[in-house]
């Protein structure tokens, strides 16, 4: 019998998860859509990875959800640990990387970079609010040039003289690409200029003030993308990493962190593998309990209510039976 | 009798005390519009230009939440005592922001307000003292009798910030002296040290941390964490003020000068500061990143409130910087 975590990490575009052996290395891998609907993401991440290993032959003992929708995937799974993306990134990347020093992530909505010093995070920043520059935002513009956003990268590295173009804000840097485009610059040039604009765009906003040491590791959806990571080179004058398993850093983290807590949290129940086949349910209460009127989420599972949460004050607390 | 409302928003966090006791002084009765939630904040939303700050688009809401439950608003001008202590230049307006969105070339019906100018560097005859004075003409009483009322009013006042500072310096002194019993014991008992409570600095204006609905919450999530929060505005004003002349001859407000002070007075005391400003803040634009800069020892994070964003952004940073104190303080992340 092999004991295992799982980590999964529920993002606003994508939904990585892993499963790790007591030795903590990955054992099987799942990257997916989460197409607007993360409980359903989450569900098919535990199907995929069950289909990696023989479910009958692993025993988790622990599991460790992060990313936006932590909260609501750790109720369905029953998570020992829910952790913030931050921390969950730079404790899988110190793992991989005990000597990274800088973590730059762009991810489809939002982007951060993490600090480290001595296998601990210092220091962070994350983009605010704003989507210019990060995954959604190259894909849409790849989308309008004809490419698919996987060979971007590609065709940036064959331009021998970027454009330049505005990224500071996706609305100019719309006008202005389709500015360059009607000019009559080439493809690959254009290309080229949003890629280093990205590079730059999160040097100047997300990187603003913070010192970047090396080494440097540059994961997330976007990491993917080797004209990015050529530019990230070109502006640091220094190597940029790029870690295969890179995308998966935040679920790996989580599930790292579930294997250090399994000493004292132990899961409430045996994890069920056929989390797919269990119905849940969200729904959203209003309070009316005082003129705040929380959005109360409330989490069933068969139709029983297991978590809930979006209350300021204990009027609004709704407790699960247990 | 008069009943004076007085919006429980801006600097009636500051000044509560002074304002009820001169009221009450004078023989007058204070009501206060309810506290901060999201139908008065909502509310403000509504009256306000988009510029206005988070925490004066939260008055407008206050001052409707008054409405028929008072004979007079109380709307002070508050301009400052010296050239370089003077107040946001929102709060100079107030009277005139507020006179002009309750009209009704707004649409709005008009609320009867009581104003006055409070200190004005610019001109001589303008000390605190006189203004209360024609604040008390305004309410009939003579000036003698209002310079009674503001001199008790004011005594009130200053024994209040006295009993604040002199609390703050003792809970930030047991905080420390709990911890270092708290490792001793461990190390004496050859066990790990307990996971850290990371003494906070929350730095912000008192109208944004002494609200419930922004600031109080960041607290909140903070204490949720398991961290032991210090308000920067209770520290020894005087000692934060004069500190603040080593930080910047020129910076022109008095409040942002009291906190930068008290960040120079106590980032080596705690474990990490938290800055919570209200989108869009001025003076806050212009300070928050200089003092940040000057930060060298201790972890420091920036937040920023507005009346669109959720709390989901504000819990997760709040999160990952408490994890940072935490997990520096064990030294890493996972132990196998």
């Amino acid at each position: 019998m092999t004991k295992a975590f799982l980590g999964i990490d529920t993002g606003s575009i994508s939904t990585k998860g892993v499963l790790i052996d007591e030795d903590r290395t990955i054992i099987a891998r799942s990257y997916l859509w989460t197409e607007g609907n993360p409980t359903n993401a989450a569900r098919r991440v535990v199907d995929d990875l069950k289909s990696q290993i023989n479910p009958e032959d692993v025993e988790i003992l622990g599991v460790g959800t992060t990313g936006s929708a932590r909260r609501l995937v750790g109720a369905m799974t029953h998570a020992t640990v829910i952790k913030n993306e931050i921390t969950a990134h730079a404790v899988g990347t110190t793992y991989l990387h005990p000597d990274v020093r800088t973590i730059l992530e762009i991810g489809g909505q939002d982007s951060k970079i993490i600090c480290v010093e001595n296998g601990v995070a210092t220091d962070y920043a994350m983009n605010t609010l704003c989507a210019a520059g990060t995954g959604s935002f190259l894909s849409s513009q790849a989308h309008r040039l004809g490419l698919e956003v996987e060979e971007f990268g590609d065709v940036a590295l064959t331009s021998k003289k970027p454009a330049n173009i505005a990224a500071r804000c996706t609305v100019f840097a719309e006008s202005d690409l389709v500015h360059k485009i009607q000019m009559g610059y080439p493809r690959e040039d254009i290309v080229a200029g949003l890629c280093k604009a990205v590079a730059s765009n999160y040097l100047n906003n997300v990187g603003k003030g913070k010192k970047i040491v090396g080494p440097v590791v540059f994961q997330g959806g976007v990491s993917k993308n080797a004209g990015v990571v050529h530019f990230f080179e070109e502006l640091l004058g220094q190597e940029v990493m790029v870690d295969p398993d890179g995308h998966l850093m935040g679920c790996f983290g989580a599930a790292l962190l579930a294997a250090e807590a399994s000493h004292t949290t132990k899961m409430e129940e045996p994890f069920d593998w056929n989390v797919s086949k269990i119905e849940f349910k969200t729904r959203e209460v209003e309070c009316n309990k005082c003129a705040n009127h929380c959005e109360i989420i409330c989490v069933y599972q068969e139709g029983k209510l297991i978590d809930s949460w979006g209350n300021r004050c204990d009027k609004g607390e709704i407790k699960a039976k247990k | 009798m008069k009943t004076i409302g007085i919006p429980r928003a801006l600097m009636f966090h500051r000044f509560e005390t002074l304002w009820s006791t001169f009221f009450e002084e004078l023989g007058c009765k204070v009501v206060y519009s309810e506290e901060t939630t999201r139908a008065i904040m909502e509310r403000g939303d509504q009256l306000s230009v988009d510029e206005c700050c988070l925490a004066s688009k939260i008055y407008l809401g206050h001052v409707a939440d008054l409405k028929e439950k008072c004979d007079l608003v109380f709307v002070p001008s508050l301009v400052g005592q010296k050239r370089r202590e003077g107040y946001c230049t929102k709060f100079q307006a107030l009277p005139d922001l507020v006179r002009n969105t309750f009209s009704t070339s707004m649409g709005n019906d008009p609320i009867p307000l009581l104003t006055c100018a409070i200190g004005n560097y610019e001109v001589e005859s303008h000390e605190e003292e006189e203004a209360f004075e024609d604040l008390g003409a305004k309410l009939g009483a003579s000036r003698k009798q209002a310079r009674k009322a503001y001199a008790s009013a004011k005594k009130a006042w200053n024994r209040e910030r006295e009993r604040k500072a002199k609390r703050f310096a003792k809970s930030l002194s047991s905080a420390k002296a709990a911890r270092t019993n708290e490792l001793n014991k461990a190390k004496e008992g050859n066990k790990p040290a307990p996971a850290l409570k990371p003494i906070i600095l929350l730095v912000g204006h008192p109208y944004v941390t002494h609200d419930p609905y922004i600031g109080e919450q960041a607290q909140q999530m903070l204490e949720d964490c398991g961290a032991q929060v210090f308000l920067a505005e209770d520290f020894n004003p005087e000692k934060s003020l004069k500190r603040s002349y080593d930080f910047s001859q020129t910076m022109p407000w008095l409040i942002n000068r009291e906190l930068c002070g008290a960040i120079a007075e106590l980032q080596d005391e705690v474990d990490g500061i938290v800055i919570l400003s209200a989108f869009p803040c001025g003076p806050d634009s212009m300070t928050n990143e200089a003092v940040a800069a000057r930060i060298t020892s201790t972890p420091t994070l920036i937040l920023t409130v507005d009346a669109q964003s959720g709390t989901a952004g504000l819990e997760t940073r709040i999160e990952s910087f408490v994890d940072i104190l935490q997990f520096q303080s064990q030294g890493g992340y996972v132990h196998a």
